[in-house]
Formats: structure tokens, sequence, C-alpha cells
């Protein structure tokens, strides 16, 4: 098994199916690596309890319900039960450091003491009912009787040859030899299938409780007990599934095997010779069995204290053991023993070779390497090294510091592999440990131009940092005694992204530096959440092709968004979307609508609101300023006036004259408020209009039209009139044209002095015109009127004269 | 044979009751799904009206899966319930008003903490197949039936969630 971080996320959550939690449990236990990758996740799940819970009360699930339209105004719901959540994190295996590590492991010794789970049979049976399901790594062949409770025994001291080592990761360090055939004592029926797990005791495996069935090693005996039904629910307990005792190495002889529990008779087998291969080696240092002998004393030959016999059962009545063979004194088997269902094909079918693993069912954690690589080259001469022992016809490593002479270890032997005179000597020059190359000229050369390169393409770089993070002389194939430690960070730096996955190639060229594998000396590891699990069938870790088709990750969504997948706020115009699945920055305008939180929300939209509300407003503008502006009032007044026009009145005088001017003098008794001449009905513009009394003699002095009151939006023209003291003078006024203003004065004589120019406000020109009367035409800029006149006596502020003639134009 | 009580479908009580006992996560995983409290119960009243309309053929297994794909599929594509107005008119269009739930513990779920701001950086699915598991305890086959994908999908999918959620968290934690 390989590490993956799959694995170890479905391990975290109890989705495995039991060999492969097996699996992973037996790789947690030698990878130091994966198990600190679990604590982890372990430490990612627990952090998810500082989330906060929404809860809803009872008294509010009703109306909830109701506005749904799942119940009715008047149904009643149960009350609410507080469903616990199932637990993230399931127990830890206690060879893991988990809940009950304290207890004693599945392969420590059990002790004389009374079983703590209590499930030690009365009369000192050591036997440990298991369990159906358990963390447990399963052992070969005993998986299919696991759901029916397994006892293994072990054979009595004295036969430390034939059992053999089980290590912690599920593997068997000594193979087994192949059993040879026996027939079949007893017309048993044929092996039952498994039963499948998480079920009752099936009848065929009560059926089974009680008979002894030989294990897959030699010595190690099973007893099938009926297990006790579990509910498929229930979390397995980190309870020993499988309990193995270990004999004691004592010189004792088979037949204080406790063969007195075959109840059924059947032969027991005596002890096989202890192949050569089948020598334990030395423990592994981590797990090896325990150098105590069993706790339980060597089984005499005596009877066990009487089992009761299995109840009968339906299919399998032949299994029933009678009363005549529970009594019968046990026998010895003489040859090996055979289980119910072994036939010779089945045999044939396990047979071990000496060269074979028992465990080569299950991935390795420790590949072996290639079969012609990396192999001590024997030594031809025949004289025999160190590394070879040729009667033996096992490859043996050569250094072997610690390990017994006597004991040879095999390492995987390969009998039809001939050494070859041509390809060995190769092997053995590849084979060799890196030497240190010793510098000559052309590789100091070659390490001053690459110094230079390296100065050139890092300056300014610090060369403390690079010399610290020089790579160890494992991973840098090069000895680094033969180059600087400014080349060797170049190098590092250079070869970071490489990751020494396989050797290099060596079919062509000259012999490339031995390639060595990564060891297994960690130190500067990064931490676990940095490194990828190569591993791990992750969709987004795999290498991206473009042009391979490939199936779109889930968790990056559809390719097009379709209708079920359109993410929030995308189907609101097109305005933009939201920005995402999530507004994160709701709820910060409190209880506003939710429309309005949702425009403000997005920048975009936002501008899109500035530019609408900007144009709305110039618009508006625009629209009242041209409806109230002077234009219109221009375009209307263009047009022959039907108005009728307004009596001259006080409020017409200039504000920005004294008010005591616009008294009358009591001479000329001028009244302010004269009658009005105009008839009140409506006259056009241009027609005449005559205003005074009619008196005669006056002269005309001064024509002053230059005026525009403040305020009041006129165009004053003041006519004065001296040399005289008699009834005003008469005036007409006509408007040949809209912008043409014409006063003639009947009976007015002009002085000398007058003058007849002049301009100011709507009077763009004043022209005195020839002959008689006396008259004056003033071209306005626009159309305009006469909206008051009046007759003042007296000197005014501008002039002294007796008589002033008013005329406003607006 | 055919099992004629397997096929029964469940009756509106027994719905009600179901979704009665989880309300309370329900809401939890849409308000850290989406992010907000108040939108969380729209959109949790949106789903559980979804899956009453087409409620699972069996309601003791399917049932707490097919509520939560309901859910899921409400916050993924911002159904509420009520259902808010479309179009331009809902600029002046008084929505209705909301739910009459009470809530408790909405200002400690709208607390925002580092779990939480290292789950806003992840996806939809990402977050959803972590709440899925952490928050609601389902399993991996239910996973895979809320976010409508396969068991080996989700199991990927809750494995790179972790991952990514441990390298998020180391990197904004103190």
């Amino acid at each position: 098994m390989k590490c993956s971080l799959l694995a170890l996320s479905s391990y975290l959550d109890g989705e495995l199916e039991a060999g492969r939690r097996a699996e992973v449990e037996a790789h947690l236990v030698g990878c130091e690596r994966c198990r600190a990758g679990l604590d982890c996740l372990r430490e990612e799940t627990e952090r998810f309890s500082a989330l906060g819970q929404v809860h809803v009360p009872d008294s509010a699930v009703p109306a909830f319900l109701q506005q749904l339209g799942l119940i009715g105004p008047d149904d009643v719901l149960p009350p609410r039960v507080g469903r616990t959540p199932a637990p993230a994190v399931p127990a830890q295996p206690p060879w893991l450091g988990g809940a009950g590590s304290g207890q004693a492991l599945p392969w420590m010794p059990r002790a004389n003491g009374p079983d703590p789970r209590g499930t030690a049979q009365p009369g000192g049976d050591h036997r440990d009912t298991v369990q159906q399901e358990s963390d447990q790594p399963s052992l070969p062949f005993t998986d299919e009787l696991a759901p029916a409770g397994l006892t293994l025994m072990s054979p009595p001291s004295g036969e430390p040859a034939d059992v053999p080592e089980i290590d912690l990761s599920g593997r068997s360090t000594a193979t087994p030899a192949s059993p040879p055939p026996v027939p079949v004592a007893a017309a048993l029926p044929p092996a039952p299938p498994g039963p499948p797990a998480s079920t009752p005791p099936s009848p065929e495996s009560a059926a089974l409780a009680g008979r002894w069935i030989p294990h897959a090693f030699p010595g190690v005996w099973a007893e099938v007990e009926a297990g006790p039904a579990r509910a498929p629910a229930e979390v397995p307990a980190p309870t020993p599934e499988v309990d193995v005792t270990w004999p004691q190495p004592s010189g004792s002889a088979l037949d204080s095997f406790a063969v007195t529990h075959d109840p059924l008779g059947t032969l027991m087998p005596p002890a096989p010779a202890p192949a050569p291969w089948a020598t334990p080696p030395p423990p592994p240092p981590t797990l090896q069995a325990p150098p105590q002998p069993p706790s339980e004393p060597p089984r005499p030959d005596v009877p066990p204290p009487p089992r009761v016999p299995p109840p009968p059962l339906v299919p399998s009545p032949p299994l029933v053991p009678p009363p005549s063979q529970l009594a019968r004194p046990p026998q010895v088997p003489p040859a090996f023993p055979t289980s119910p269902w072994h036939t010779p094909a089945l045999d044939e079918r396990h047979a071990l070779r000496p060269d074979d693993d028992p465990w080569s069912w299950a991935p390795r954690d420790d590949e072996p390497p290639p079969p012609s690589r990396g192999r001590p080259a024997p030594d031809l001469s025949g004289s025999g090294g160190p590394g070879f022992a040729p009667d033996a016809g096992y490859a043996v490593t050569s250094d072997w510091s610690g390990v017994d002479a006597q004991e040879p270890r095999a390492v995987y032997p390969e009998p039809d592999v001939a050494p070859d005179p041509l390809i060995d000597p190769l092997i053995a020059r590849v084979a060799q440990p890196p030497q240190p190359v010793p510098p000559t000229l052309i590789s100091r050369l070659r390490d001053q131009v690459a110094l230079r390169l390296a100065l050139m393409r890092r300056a300014g770089s610090d060369e403390g940092r690079l010399a610290r993070d020089a790579p160890s002389p494992a991973g840098n194939p090069r000895s680094p005694e033969s180059v600087g430690p400014l080349v060797a960070a170049m190098r590092s730096r250079m070869a970071s992204s490489f990751e020494p996955s396989e050797p290099p190639d060596r079919g062509a060229g000259p012999i490339p530096a031995p390639w060595e594998p990564p060891g297994p000396d960690r130190t500067g590891e990064p931490a676990w959440s940095e490194v990828p699990f190569r591993s791990a069938t992750i969709a987004e870790e795999l290498p991206r092709s473009p042009a391979a088709p490939r199936v779109r990750d889930l968790d990056r969504g559809p390719r097009a968004p379709g209708r079920h997948t359109r993410r929030l706020g995308d189907r609101h115009g097109p305005l933009g979307a939201a920005g995402g699945s999530v507004a994160q920055m709701a709820g910060r305008f409190g209880d506003l609508p939710h429309q309005v939180r949702r425009l403000a929300a997005h920048p975009r939209r936002r501008w899109w609101i500035v530019a609408v509300l900007a144009v709305l407003v110039v618009t508006v503008s625009l629209v009242i300023s041209h409806a109230g502006g002077p234009s219109a009032a221009g375009v209307a007044m263009a047009k022959p006036s039907t108005r009728p026009l307004p009596a001259a009145s006080a409020t017409l005088a200039p504000q920005s004259q004294p008010a005591t001017v616009l008294q009358p003098s009591a001479s000329t008794a001028p009244t302010p408020t004269p009658a009005p001449t105009p008839a009140p009905t409506p006259v056009p513009t241009f027609a005449a209009q005559t205003y005074g009394a009619g008196g005669s003699g006056w002269q005309l002095q001064d024509v002053r039209c230059c005026d525009v009151e403040t305020g009041t939006g006129y165009t004053r023209i003041v006519f004065d009139l001296g040399d005289s003291s008699g009834a005003n003078p008469t005036a007409t006024v006509s408007f040949p044209t809209p912008t043409t203003m014409v006063v003639s004065f009947p009976g007015v004589t002009a002085s000398g002095s007058l003058a007849a120019s002049g301009s100011g406000g709507v009077v763009s020109g004043v022209t005195r015109q020839g002959g008689a009367p006396l008259a004056f035409r003033l071209s306005l800029s626009k159309a305009a009127t006469v909206q008051g006149w009046a007759y003042f006596g007296g000197a005014d502020a501008e002039s002294s004269a007796p008589l002033h003639l008013y005329f406003d134009l607006g | 044979m055919i099992n004629a009580a397997a096929n029964v479908p469940a009756t509106s009580g027994e719905f009600a009751e179901l979704v009665s006992e989880r309300l309370d996560e329900l809401i939890t995983y849409a308000a850290h799904l989406v992010g907000d409290v108040d939108s969380a119960v729209e959109m949790t009243a949106a789903g559980i009206f979804h899956a009453a309309k087409y409620p699972p053929a069996h309601l003791s297994v399917d049932g707490p899966a097919a509520l939560y794909r309901s859910v899921t599929r409400a916050c993924r594509t911002g159904q509420r319930f009520p259902p808010r107005p479309h179009g331009p008119s809902r600029l002046w269009h008084h929505s209705r008003p909301p739910f009459e739930a009470v809530l408790r513990g909405g200002d400690v779920a709208r607390r925002m903490n580092t779990v939480k701001r290292a789950l806003m950086t992840l996806t939809f699915e990402r977050r959803a197949a972590l709440l899925l598991r952490n928050v609601a305890g389902l399993r991996h086959a239910e996973i895979a039936r809320a976010l409508e994908c396969s068991p080996d999908a989700a199991s990927k999918l809750l494995a790179g969630s972790r991952r990514q959620f441990s390298a998020v968290y180391r990197e904004i934690a103190i």
C-alpha cells in the first residue's frame, strides 16, 4: 500500500471495508508520514466543532412547517428528540495509540488472571471469542470465518520452528511449508461459503462451532465458535479479532498438544519437521512476538472439561458430534491435519513454494527491488564471498552486521537466473555505493563555470541561505565533496522539481553515476500538508492534458451553467453576476430590503445606479429649465399679443428710486394713478395709443432710454419736457413691427440740444424722424410692449425738467 | 415477490417528523454553506418544500440524504421560500415577510471565526462536502446522494476538501 490521502480520509470516516482498513492500519504502523497526516485530518475534523449551531426552538417548528404546508394548523408534532450526530472521528485502534491503548494488545500474551473483557470461558480456557467486525488486521484464510467468531490456539510449547512470526503489518516473515495432501478422513461437506458480514451467525457457522480447523500456519489451530450477533449499526470496538498465543520454546513433544479438545476425534497432525526456511528470522524492531512464554501451562493429556456440543443444525447433521466420539479419548493424528473441506486440489492450489510469500496476495509496503537491479553480484570466481552462498542457493547480503552467521537470510532466491559474465560486472559496478569523485581539472573548470552562471542568474542572492539550503548527500546523485557549497546549492535549486521516482535510463551511453534511491532519512522534510500525495487519485492532482478528454471535476461545477447550476445573482439580468454563490456582503445593511442590499452589494451595479440617477437628474433639469425659461416667453410674445395693457399704478414705480420722488408735486398735480386713458378692451400691440391730456406749448428737452430697472426686467424710456406748465402733452405710441416702437408728440417742439441717440435694455437704437409732429423710432432687440406709463412732474434724480413722461417696456 | 410494504409512500406526517428532527442541522448546514443565516432559513425552507413535493421512495433510508440534497440544491441555485419576485418589478415590489421562525443562536452562527473564514475560501461543492461530513455527520454514500455524484467521487471530493481546508486554515490561523 502506498501513502494515499484518499485512503486516510476514508479511513478516518470509517468508510473502508475490513480488508482495506486492515491494510491502512498496517501501513500506519510503519509510516510516520501517514500517521501525522491522519492526526492532521483528525484535528481538522475536530475544528468544525467551533462552528456555530443554529437552533430552532420547539415552539417555532410548527409554524415553520405550517408555512411550508407540511402540517395543518391542527396537527400536532411529536416532541423533537435530540439526535446525536454520528461521531466524525472513529475510535483509534489500540496499536495506534487510541483509546484502550493501555489494554493488552492482541499479540501480547494473555495473563493468567481473569479475562478483563469477561469473555473467558470457565475452566481456565484461554480462548477468546471475537466479534464480527474489528480493527484488527485480518489474517489469511480466516476472513471467511470471521463472522462466526474465531479462536486460534497455539500448539504446545516446544515447537518454535512451526510457528511463524506475525508482525503488525500483517505479514508473515517466514513461509510455511506446503502440507502434504492428506485424504479426508471422514466424509465431510465441502467448505461452506463465508457468510456476509454484519449478519447474525449463519447455520453454517453455527455448525462449525466447536470444530477445530487447521490454520494456514502449521501448528496454529483454530476453533470456530458461534459469534454473538451484533447490531449492524453498532460501532465496532477495537477489540482484537484474533488472539494468537505463542508457544513456549521448550522441548516438549507434540503429544502435549491440546488435541484432547478435538471433539470429533479427527486426526491431529504430528509435529512436522521444521523446514530450513521456516526458521524464525530476527524479529522486526517494532513488531515482534513477545518473548514471554504463554501464560497457560501446556495442556495435559487429560481431557478438558466437557464442552457443550453445539445445537443440532439442520443443514449439516453429520457435523454434530455423536456422544461416542465426544467420550472417545483423543487420538494423535499421524498426518497433517486437514480441514473438513480439505481436498488435494485445495492443497495444490494453496501450495506454498519456498520462494513464495504467503502474503503475496496483499499489496506490499516495501516492494522488493527488481530482480536484476541493485542486487549484490555473486562472486563468479567460485571461491565464495561474503555475499554468496552457492550451497544454499541463496543470495545473501554482505553487510549483515549483528546477524548470526549461522542463520543465512534468504533474499528472494532466484534459481532460474544464471550468472551472466557480461552483465553482472556492470551490475556489480553500478551497485557499488557512491564514492566521492576526486576533483580533476575538468571538474574544477566545470564548477567554476557553473559558479559563474549561478552568480549571474542569482545576483544578489544570499550566499548563506544557499549554503543552508544545500541538499543532503543522499538526495544528490553526485558526491557533494567534489563541488563547492554554491554549486551544490545551485544544483539543488535546479533539481528541486526532480523527484527520484525511478532510476535513470541506463540503456545507452556511458555508465552514469550510480543512482541511489532515497533513503529513509527524512530530516528536513516539509510539512505534511505541503507535500502532495502522488499516489492519491484526486483528479486535481493528476497532470492535466488538454488534449485528452477527461471527466470534469465535480467540485468545479459543470462546464456550462445549466438551469439547475446557476449561481446566485446570475439570473438577474445583464448587470452581472453576484460574484459567486455566497453573498458575503449580505447583512451589512441591516434590515434594508434585500433588493437594495443586493444592488448595493456589488460595485458594478452601484456604478450603474449612479449613472442612471445622473442621467435622470440631467433630463429633469433640462425639461424644467426649458419650460420656464425666457426663450419660451420670447416666442410667446413674438406673436401679436391680445393681452390688455395693464393700468399704470404705483407698483410700477421703480424700486431704486425713493418713494418721495414718486409722489406727484402739488404744482403739477399729476395724479399717480391717472385715469386710464386706454380702453380696457384688448387692442393689438401695433395699434397707436395716446397718452396725455393734449396740452401744448411743451418742449422736449431730452430722451433717456437706457434704464433697466433692477428686479423688474422693464426698460424705462423717459422723455423730459419743459417750457410749459399747462396740461400734459399728448404722446402717441405705435408699434409698426413687434420690434419697432414709434412715439410721436403732436404739439410739442424739440429743443435745440435734443440728442436723438442712445440705447439700453431692449432698445437698441433711437432715431428721430423728420417732419411734423415730433416723432422718434425706437428699435427693440426683442418684442416688447408698454407695460406702464406715467407723467411725473418735478425734477427727478437725473433731470431738472419740470415734466417727465415714463414708458416701461417689457 | 414484491414487497409491497416497502413501496408504500411516506405520509406527510412522517416527512414532517423527519424535518422536525433534522431542522436544526439543516439550517446550520445551510447557514455555513451560504454564509448567511437569514438566507439559510429561506433556502432551507425551499429545499424542504421541494423534498416534500418529490419525497424519496424510502423515507427512513433516503430521507436525510434527500433533505440535504434538496437543501444543497436550493443553496446552489439560490431558491428561496417564499419565492422572491423576478424581473424589474422586484425593485419596487415589497417582498413577503420572512419566516416566523425564531432563531436562537443566530448570533453565534453569524459570528465569524477562523474555521468559517477557511470554509468561505473553498468552492461550493467542497464546502458542502465538508459540512455534510463534519456538521451533518453523513456517510460517504449519503454525501454522494446529497451532492448528486458517485460515492467514489464524494470520497475524492471530501479528501481534496480536507486537504485544501487544512492548507487554508494553517495559512490564516494565527
